[in-house]
């Protein structure tokens, strides 16, 4: 076998990996607050990745938008500075969702909620075609990226980016867990989840600890999908095949823990990566496969995925 | 145990209507219950004991005056009135399961930004040491009682001026009940915690509380002190077995 | 119209009376279907009604049994390629090749199900999402002779169009141009009822029963006896061999398969039909079907021009109204059309139950409203209203395609309320006769009997017109 061949494919493996870990992180924010898979979490994204593509490039003739951001000063913005607005636009955009059409359903069933997240999902994705068209865009990566940027490790190359992707991606998370162990608002998040009636007896106030825990999410798809859009290149689909990975990832490391995304993540990237470069007639065409039947098998496991919650029932 | 504890208030409720959809559960309500004083509410099954306790924490559409000491409460969410100093233990207990013991009366003190929250996680696991014992587990895996424990605690920990118990007998062992009411009369005889309790057990409830009242179909029939109604012959014969 | 217009006693003459004019109105629906569309409608009727029965099979699982499978859009795939393959390489016939659906169909089930019921909620949602996203790509596969069968990327076409024989050329519409999808459509017809048939009587079945007290409570019906991964995985894998049963006639009605077809988009489509149509009623899952596919052709139609551009329902924005109007049904009917419907029709007639002695468990004589009558009034009303609504049409033919298309089908609803005008009508004034109303109300009553004959009329004309046309 040559190792070396391994290596880089698994560092090849690393950039993927590390956006399914952050869309995921994204559905498992909301699903550990709301209980509530969001279906338009990938196209949210990718709304807000058009938004910093606006900022970036100001205005100009046939860019919906281009106008409005010309109006804000300092536009076109630097790239690490269109990407805070968009993370910023997604945390809005988030947050006015919760409030606009998720609390006013109340404690509707499991599919009301996936419904309207179908819904969102479908306007939204059609809404980014008909404003931006279908076309693949060029959308500049935050890192250097061109040749030599990168790592020598025992002989396979780490690209700046993968590195750069992973440091944001675990100092996200690490402030994530830190802010649902060991603060107030994260234990609120926690009591919601498990019962918003009992939350609200205890002086938790249900609907904006939902609202943040959405723009949180929101903002952390903004993230995702500015950082991928180099890659995949900026088009209204683009995180849809991302967000079924994503979901697989979230799912495999259990919905409701941050943890079980990273890894998730990991797993997904690296199997779709890895299991088509050496089972002969799993071809490219069907890297998805090895990726969903890992999700199966680890759900016939351990139905909660790997570090998810087991439910407790009393009758 | 400290005496400074709860602060002393009353709560006066009157004409209070509460209904789920068309149906209308309470019709008109007037009580009291006095500062450092517990009092009962005994009814039969759907007398609308319940929902008392839900409509005075405003969790389903109600109409009338809540008042806790001097401060009308009808009108506040939920979260608020709870943020007033109402603390209340549903049926059912309101922990959560999947938190552990720790967190539960952690969640419990949300409400609160002293520094004192510490002391007081101690100071209901000196009372209730199973608590302490298990203090790392997830609540869904305690027992009832220690459940029912637990949710107590949980509620004392926002430092209420009231706490509001629906039925905390049920599905306990009698032994266990009785330990419980025992707990519930010293928590009121040390630290002067205003209390209103609804049950069926009507002879631990009346043994701990000075004043209660007897509701049948949203209305309150029958009222008067707790040795009153003990001897009072309709409430012997409906609730006390006599 | 608060007070409904007809009031009858459960299983009386009147009640019965009623059901029939209802069966008719549902056979005349049939019949006239093939007769007035025109061919490539006839394929569409054909494609909603296809979506039907795959939406019955999602509302199997989802509305009957509450468990949120979303992947049926892989079911549907198994059971089109499996017929393309075998009719086509090897020249089964489509009666043969059902059995032989039906079966795989039912073992996929077992296969995907058993595993995927272990795991509950959105959980479930997710592992049949991944089921849906991951068949298209499945159908490339080179080994064990999979593509060889599916054609692969490029799908699989059945070279024979299915027409009518010669013993069958009767049925209405199967004739010259529009022959093969007429004569299609009634097959798929047969297929549907059958298919009702049978899932009816399944679910007022013992393991029915079953199925509908788990999605109900399922700790509890647990307790009761019911052997919960048996039911579930039974249900589900009938659900799924109704879904392979839905590809068949996918097959059977287009003639070509392709794994592009039976993508994620297409189980949207499923839950979307499900929810519009009215989530755990056999009714919604008609509706439903119907709905998905002739609302997105109209939404096609939309061009609303916007100063700087034109709102255009036939780009991107298709999708947008789809998603739009999920979200409102999910907000302000999230019963679904049927739901809808039963509301209007508890406006028009109530029925009154029976006790167990036979009587009504109240008397239908205190239900009516003596001199205060006001049914005539909301008679004649329902009499006026769709004639006017037909001379708007005409008027607003010319604006635009599709004010004609909203029209023409809030005509065909309204006009059958004709009926109704002209039943309410007699009977109100046969109360006046017996001295039971003002004398005010007989002008009215009479001129809603009158509107509502005419109307009544116009629709046998119209039926029976088409029909002698066609022959």
């Amino acid at each position: 076998m040559d190792y070396v061949l391994l290596l880089q494919r698994i560092f090849d493996a690393l950039f993927n990996s590390a956006i399914y870990s952050s869309l995921a992180l994204a559905l498992v924010i909301i699903f550990r607050s709301t209980g509530l898979l969001n279906f338009a979490q990938g196209e949210m994204a990718t709304f807000t990745a058009y938004i910093a593509f606006v900022l970036l490039s100001g205005p100009q003739p046939r860019l919906t938008g281009g106008g409005l951001a010309g109006l804000i000063p300092g536009v076109p913005f630097s790239i690490p500075l269109a990407i805070a607005g968009a993370v910023i636009c997604g945390m809005l955009v988030g947050a006015a969702t919760e409030r606009a059409l998720i609390r006013p359903l109340g404690g509707a069933s499991d599919l009301a909620l996936v419904n309207i997240t179908i819904g969102l999902l479908l306007a939204t994705n059609s809404l980014m075609a008909q404003w931006w068209g279908t076309g693949p865009r060029f959308f500049p990566s935050i890192f250097p990226t061109g040749a030599g940027q990168h790592f020598m490790i025992l002989g396979a190359r780490l690209r700046y980016s993968t590195v750069g992707v992973w440091a944001i991606l675990l100092s996200v998370l690490v402030l994530l867990v830190l802010l649902l162990r060991h603060t107030r608002a994260g234990l609120a998040f926690r009591a919601v989840s498990i019962s918003p009636s009992n939350a609200e007896l205890v002086g938790v106030r249900v609907g904006p600890t939902l609202m943040y825990g959405w723009a949180l999410a929101s903002g952390f798809g903004a993230l995702a999908a500015c950082l991928s859009a180099n890659s995949v290149l900026l088009e209204p689909s683009m995180m849809l095949r991302v967000l079924v990975y994503a979901f697989a990832a979230a799912t495999l490391g259990g919905l409701d823990s941050p943890k079980g995304a990273l890894v998730g993540g990991l797993i997904i990237g690296l199997s779709q990566t890895l299991i088509p470069a050496y089972v002969p007639f799993i071809g490219f065409e069907l890297s998805v496969l090895p990726a969903l039947v890992a999700m199966v098998v680890i759900l016939l496991i351990r139905p909660a995925g790997l570090f998810g919650t087991k439910r407790i029932e009393r009758v | 145990m400290v005496d400074d504890v709860f602060d002393e208030v009353g709560l006066k409720v009157e004409n209070l209507h509460a209904s789920y959809g068309a149906v209308e559960v309470l019709r008109g309500l007037d009580f009291e219950v006095a500062s450092k004083g517990v009092s009962v509410i005994l009814g039969a099954n759907g007398a609308g004991k319940t929902t008392t306790l839900r409509a005075i924490c405003n969790m389903c559409s109600t109409s009338g005056s809540v008042v806790l000491g001097e401060e009308d409460i009808s009108r506040a969410g939920t979260a608020d009135i709870v943020r007033k100093g109402v603390a209340h233990v549903p049926q059912g207990r309101g922990t959560f399961p999947e938190l552990s013991v720790l967190d539960n009366l952690m969640i419990g003190a949300y409400t609160r930004k002293d520094k004192e929250v510490k002391d007081d996680v101690d100071r209901w696991f000196e009372i209730f040491p199973r608590l302490s014992e298990r203090s790392d587990q997830l609540a869904g895996s305690l027992s009832g009682g220690e459940q029912q424990m637990l949710a107590v605690a949980r509620a004392l920990m926002c430092r209420p001026r009231l706490l509001l118990l629906d039925e905390p007998s049920l599905g306990l062992a009698p032994l266990i009940i009785e330990d419980l009411f025992e707990r519930f009369t010293t928590l009121n005889k040390e630290t002067g915690l205003t209390m209103l309790v609804v049950e069926q057990n009507a002879n631990l409830a009346l043994d701990m509380a000075d004043y209660g009242y007897v509701i049948e179909s949203g209305e309150i029939t029958l009222h008067g002190s707790a040795d009153k109604l003990k001897n009072d012959p309709a409430v012997q014969e409906a609730y006390l077995g006599a | 119209m608060s007070e409904p217009l007809v009031v009858v006693a459960k299983d009386s003459a009147e009640h019965k009376r009623w059901k029939y004019v209802q069966w008719l109105y549902l056979a005349g629906f049939l019949v006239l279907a093939p007769l007035v569309l025109e061919p490539f409608e006839i394929g569409k009727m054909n494609r909603a009604l296809i979506m039907s029965v795959a939406i019955l099979a999602v509302n199997l699982v989802v509305g009957f049994n509450g468990m949120l499978a979303l992947g049926h859009s892989a079911f549907m795939g198994i059971g089109a390629f499996v017929t393309a393959s075998m009719v086509q390489d090897e020249n089964w016939d489509y009666w043969q090749v059902l059995p032989v659906v039906l079966i795989v169909g039912f073992i996929m089930g077992v296969v995907i199900g058993l595993p995927a019921l272990r795991v509950k909620g959105l959980y479930l949602a997710l592992v049949t999402i991944a089921q849906a996203a991951v068949f298209p790509t499945l159908v490339n596969i080179d080994e064990l002779g999979i593509a060889a069968r599916t054609g692969g990327p490029n799908g699989k076409g059945v070279s024979e169009e299915v027409i009518a024989p010669g013993y069958l050329e009767w049925l209405p519409g199967v004739d010259g141009a529009r022959g093969g999808s007429a004569y299609r459509y009634w097959i798929i017809i047969l297929m549907l009822g059958i298919t009702l048939l049978v899932i009816t009587n399944y679910l007022r079945s013992r393991p029915g029963r079953a199925v509908l007290a788990i999605r109900d409570n399922e700790a509890g019906a647990a307790v009761y006896g019911v052997n919960l991964p048996i039911v579930k995985t039974m249900n589900f894998a009938i659900s799924a061999s109704l879904g392979s049963l839905a590809g068949l006639m996918w097959c059977l009605d287009k003639g070509f398969v392709a794994g592009q077809d039976f993508t994620f988009l297409l189980a949207i489509d499923l839950i979307i039909g499900l929810v519009l149509g009215g989530v755990g009623t056999i009714q919604g899952s008609i509706v439903g079907g119907l709905f998905v596919v002739w609302v997105n052709d109209l939404t096609k139609r939309i061009s609303i021009p916007l100063g700087l551009y034109t709102l255009n329902g036939d780009g991107p924005l298709a999708k947008a109204i789809f998603g739009l109007i999920l979200i409102l049904f999910t907000f302000f009917a999230p019963g679904g059309i049927v739901s809808l419907a039963r509301m209007v029709q508890s406006k028009l007639i109530k029925v009154v139950p029976l006790t167990p002695a036979g009587d009504p468990i109240q008397p239908i004589s205190s239900f009516d409203p003596g001199m205060e009558s006001k049914r005539a009034d909301s008679a004649l009303k329902l009499a006026i209203v769709p004639p006017v609504l037909l001379a708007v049409g005409w008027l607003l033919m010319n604006v635009d395609s599709l004010i004609v298309g909203v029209f023409a089908f809030g005509l065909r609803m309204t006009i059958l309320l004709a009926p109704v005008a002209m039943l309410v009508g007699s009977n109100e004034l046969k109360a006046h006769a017996d001295g039971n109303r003002a004398d005010s109300v007989q002008g009215t009553a009479n001129m809603a009997r009158l509107l509502g004959a005419a109307g009544t009329l116009f629709v046998i004309v119209y039926a029976l017109q088409r029909f002698v046309v066609n022959y």
